[in-house]
């Protein structure tokens, strides 16, 4: 097991944080081209017009958890020393619904928002404004009133797979093939004729560049 | 000489594809002239390489021991290695002036890199435009860095003719031909991609770098691309120091110059070029200068002749298109995404995120106005724990080069500018004002799932977290109901 490489050699911190710069560089690079300064390419695709969001999380999350699924099968990267989010039903229950009310009002999720922001887009810089403050709200107002789900239903870090009981491989084999029919669907809607808001549009559809 | 321009002279000279003939007289005149032909950075690099290709090429035969491959007779190899006292020495001396030699293309590289590009930029080399075969043939014009060495139908056609004619099967003139031939070109190619393989394969053998099988092959292909490129370099020093009609090729890369007559003859398309150059800086400083001067007298007719039919032609604007780049293909970007995070975990054991730069961000700035309450907060205090600052941590760092390579790239996409983006049926005030209710959300929100959507959804689901699933299913369905509540907003 050679990785995680900065979890079995010794490493200069100073050089730790060059490489992250140099990471976030390319995390960045790679958000801007995918069109994630936009909001409304990001916003078009709750209106089934541009699926490019879901398309990009799930190719990440596919070749992801493939990837790291490869490099323990060839005895490359210890699984037990990579950090695994810990799982609290409640905290991301309810978490992930107050971020996705965010997306419909807002437009961007705070990655994306700092690229907008980087690209002079003013919406952009608001949303970062605005995140600052909803962040900096939770540990001086809310912490006390959302504790209880901050905390909720702890499970620690358990996976998929073992919370299914089934082998990681065919865990990520069902992901992959779920992702694939959710490309096979965003494809078609997005060239097909079906739009459920057809009757709120002020411009036609598709007016995103893609 | 007034009435013409720079890109009227450039047309006219185009119409010449070989180069006319002229009087004896004419000849001597330009045999007294010298031309420029090389800067002095390539002259060094040259004959740096040169003498490191001969040092290397003397040692590593004699370093070739193993009956498998050697090559060199018993008393070359006595000879050579009691120069150096032991065969130990022998090999740090190979050795360490590869590295040398690695060391300089690496720095000569890099500072080369910047006119490499601007190079690519004005003869519009693209690996977006065309067909397979125009790709293709970008492909090696970008690993040659100079349009002038890029091999294009002309040279097929040659290099077909040639063998051709070798074998006795063929008697076509050979098509006209740039600064470099067919032959040439593709012995550019040969070394331009023969050159990184020697250099990795001696690192590997020299440093032991990876495992045993690999230092095993990267002998035989070191010996491989070594052998490529001397076969080549035979016809080179030949060309080059003996063959007759080349000698000022081989003085130029002494003095840098060459007469003008060799231009003129051998390199047409170049000698167009710095005529091009010297007419620019006498119109400058002489502008009653004839065409006459800079040209012998029988070509400066025949120019002049040329130069009527294009009296009106003016040089077209540059066509600067300042339409965005398109964005990437959705799946292309997912896939470097996925890398991009895969690499992650390889050297850190950890995914990216973005949320967390605000609250380490705000602690830090909390704790410089009142570090009392900040540390004593059941939330921010978290920060503290085990003598950690809240700036001290990768996320900060990743979130800088976030903000610098979004940045870049809208930059270089002509995506960067002040503007707000919004739905059509809303105001500029009412979409800021939105977005910064969004952020509100979108940041406690993050606080309460413990990351946004990359750094609970992508790290967390591509570690098949059960939370971060639940997460991102929540948080796009949540979004879609969100996005019908304000469909005013954005439709």
């Amino acid at each position: 097991m050679i990785a995680p490489i900065f979890k079995q050699i010794v490493v200069s911190i100073e050089f730790q944080y060059f490489l992250a710069i140099l990471i976030g560089f390319a995390f960045g690079y790679i958000l801007e081209r995918a069109g994630f300064g936009n909001a409304r390419k990001i916003a078009a695709e709750f209106y089934f017009e541009d699926f490019t969001m879901i398309k990009v999380f799930f190719t990440t999350l596919m070749v992801g958890s493939a990837g790291l699924l490869f490099f323990n099968w060839f005895g490359w990267l210890d699984l037990d020393k990579i950090f695994i989010p810990k799982t609290y039903i409640w905290g991301q229950l309810v978490g992930g619904a107050i971020l996705g009310m965010g997306f419909g009002v807002g437009g961007y999720c705070p990655g994306t928002s700092f690229v907008s922001a980087s690209t002079g887009k003013l919406d952009g810089l608001a949303f970062v404004a605005g995140a600052f403050v909803g962040t900096m709200s939770f540990g001086d107002i809310f912490y006390d009133w959302l504790k209880g789900v901050y905390k909720g239903g702890p499970m620690g870090k358990i996976t998929l797979p073992e919370l299914f009981g089934i082998n990681a491989g065919v865990m990520v084999l069902i992901i992959i093939i779920m992702g694939l029919g959710v490309f096979w669907i965003t494809e078609k809607v997005e060239k097909g004729s079906w739009d459920p808001y057809k009757k709120f549009r002020k411009n036609p559809r598709r007016m995103i560049e893609r | 000489m007034n009435n013409i321009t720079t890109y009227q002279l450039k047309k006219a000279l185009d119409y010449f594809d070989y180069p006319p003939k002229l009087s004896a007289k004419e000849m001597d005149n330009m045999r007294q002239r010298k031309m420029k032909k090389h800067d002095v950075a390539i002259m060094l690099v040259h004959w740096f390489n040169a003498f490191t290709w001969i040092l290397m090429l003397t040692t590593g035969a004699a370093l070739i021991i193993s009956s498998f491959y050697k090559f060199a007779p018993d008393f070359y190899l006595t000879i050579v290695r009691d120069f150096f006292g032991t065969p130990g020495a022998m090999l740090q001396f190979h050795i360490w002036l590869g590295v040398v030699w690695i060391l300089v293309f690496s720095a000569y590289t890099v500072f080369g890199y910047r006119k490499y590009l601007r190079k690519h930029k004005i003869s519009e080399i693209s690996l977006k435009r065309g067909g397979i075969k125009e790709k293709l043939k970008a492909l090696q014009c970008i690993i040659f860095g100079n349009s002038a060495l890029c091999l294009d139908e002309n040279d097929i056609q040659w290099l077909k003719i040639r063998v051709l004619g070798i074998i006795g099967q063929s008697n076509v003139e050979l098509p006209p031909q740039g600064s470099f031939n067919a032959g040439q070109k593709l012995y550019g190619l040969l070394v331009a991609l023969m050159t990184p393989v020697i250099m990795l394969t001696g690192l590997t053998m020299a440093f032991h770098l990876g495992p045993l099988w690999l230092i095993q092959w990267a002998i035989p292909l070191h010996f491989l691309a070594v052998g490529f490129v001397v076969s080549g370099l035979m016809v080179h020093v030949y060309m080059g120091a003996v063959f007759p009609e080349e000698k000022p090729a081989f003085f130029s890369m002494v003095t840098g110059n060459v007469s003008e007559l060799f231009l003129y003859r051998h390199h047409f398309n170049f000698w167009k070029e710095r005529i091009i150059k010297q007419f620019e800086w006498r119109k400058e400083v002489d502008p009653d200068s004839k065409l006459e001067d800079l040209l012998p007298d029988s070509l400066a007719v025949k120019v002049e002749e040329k130069l009527e039919g294009l009296k009106d032609l003016v040089e077209p604007e540059p066509n600067r298109d300042l339409r965005p780049t398109k964005f990437w293909n959705p799946y292309f970007a997912g896939v470097m995404l996925g890398l991009l995070f895969l690499f992650t975990y390889f050297v850190y054991g950890r995914g990216l995120g973005a949320s967390s730069f605000l609250s380490r961000t705000g602690t830090y700035i909390w704790n410089l106005i009142a570090p009392e309450y900040t540390q004593s907060n059941v939330y921010w205090s978290h920060y503290f724990h085990g003598g950690h600052t809240p700036l001290g941590n990768f996320m900060i760092f990743e979130v800088i080069g976030l903000i610098i390579g979004a940045y870049w790239s809208g930059k270089k996409a002509k995506r960067a500018k002040v503007e707000i983006h919004k739905g059509p049926g809303i105001t500029n005030k009412v979409r800021i004002f939105m977005a910064f209710a969004g952020g509100i959300l979108m940041g406690l929100g993050a606080r309460v799932a413990r990351g946004c959507t990359s750094g609970q959804g992508l790290t967390g689901g591509i570690t098949l977290a059960v939370g971060a699933w639940l997460f991102v299913f929540v948080a796009i369905g949540v979004g879609y109901f969100s996005a019908y509540l304000f469909r005013r907003y954005w439709l």
